[in-house]
């Protein structure tokens, strides 16, 4: 099976970084450029192989916190990164809350992510046979 | 201060951003031993630099006061026809019409490229606004001591909601192409330097008016 990550930002520099960090590493990379088109590769993909999102919070369109609480909702089984340039701790808080399992604030370096990338998709692993995606 | 929270969070988000991207580029450098890609990921990090450069100069630019002693007298009418020339460059379409309808007004003393930005950065926000089909109206008239100029356009509107934060620091409802929401944010701190005043008014799907004023004044400050 393959192990795919979404990553949903809106800047195509930080799409081509992330994509740079996971060379090498045993994980696809798909890309959207903002919540709505991330919701549209899911919808056109084999939901078990994408195994983590990575999402960005401020986007045109469906922004992160509306895109989150969709992925939630109708693919609870795919964890998901919070990947975000606002330090901000409130924020990381609310998102914590709502489950997504890391909240990432840029630059981060690749070690970092890499790890990050291995934990949440571990998360996938043990929760994919019980949490079917709804849609 | 809620403009400063906006700020200081723009300016994190902004220049995260490209430092994220110049982080990413740098360890593939390090990590790699293809001397192509290692050229194309050191050129990347020249554009990122450059880029997070032309933020700060924004940003810094526009908030100094105004040195009054390095003021010329700048024909508004002059500063609207270039901006116009520039922003038509930006355009896509040739379903957008441009109709100027300038008086003979003073001169105002000001910097000139200031007064060119400004005139430029609202031109090209109601062109953005307006898509591939619109008219956009440029006037400029005499009020008292005063210049005048409306700038109308046919574009989709801003939300009550939106207008009441137009002018914070990269707040933005533009497309990750269009712009990083700093454009009315450096208009305001021009026309404030400039003891000018600006006002927005906006309908949804109707369009947008803006209305800049700068007071006509003598080299030495004083007014005629």
């Amino acid at each position: 099976m393959k192990h795919k990550v979404l990553i949903i930002d809106d800047e195509a520099a930080i799409r081509k970084t992330i994509r740079l960090q996971l060379e090498g590493t045993i994980y696809d990379v798909l890309e959207a450029e903002d919540g709505e088109k991330g919701i549209h590769v899911l919808d056109n993909e084999n939901i078990l192989e994408v195994v983590v999102i990575i999402c960005d919070v401020r986007m045109p369109k469906l922004n992160g916190i509306e895109a989150v609480a969709y992925f939630h909702e109708n693919y609870a089984g795919i964890p998901i990164i919070v990947l975000t340039g606002y330090p901000d701790v409130q924020l990381a808080v609310d998102f914590m809350k709502g489950g997504v399992v890391d909240y990432l604030v840029k630059p981060v370096e690749k070690d970092k992510l890499v790890e990050a990338v291995g934990k949440a998709a571990r998360q996938h692993t043990l929760f994919s046979g019980s949490q079917q995606p709804k849609l | 201060m809620a403009a400063l929270g906006t700020l200081a969070s723009g300016i994190g988000h902004e220049i995260n951003n490209p430092l994220y991207a110049i982080l990413g580029a740098a360890e593939a450098i390090r990590d790699g031993n293809d001397l192509a890609r290692g050229q194309e990921h050191a050129q990347d990090i020249i554009g990122y630099c450059k880029h997070v450069a032309g933020i700060i100069k924004n940003l810094t630019g526009y908030i100094r006061p105004a040195d009054k002693h390095g003021l010329e007298p700048v024909y508004v009418n002059t500063a609207i026809s270039d901006a116009v020339l520039m922003a038509r460059l930006t355009l896509l379409s040739d379903a957008i019409e441009i109709d100027q309808r300038l008086d003979a007004v003073p001169a105002i003393f000001a910097k000139s490229e200031d007064i060119q930005q400004v005139f430029f950065n609202v031109i090209r926000n109601g062109l953005q606004a307006m898509g591939r089909e619109g008219t956009l109206e440029i006037e400029s008239v005499r009020e008292a001591n005063r210049v005048l100029v409306r700038i109308r356009d046919t574009g989709s509107g801003i939300a009550p909601g939106d207008l009441t934060r137009i002018y914070d620091p990269f707040f933005t409802t533009k497309g990750p192409d269009e712009g990083e929401g700093i454009g009315l944010f450096v208009v305001q701190q021009i026309v404030n330097k400039y003891d000018g005043t600006i006002e927005f008014e906006s309908e949804v799907g109707k369009g947008t008016v803006c209305a800049i004023t700068f007071p006509i004044r003598e080299p030495n400050g004083e007014e005629p």
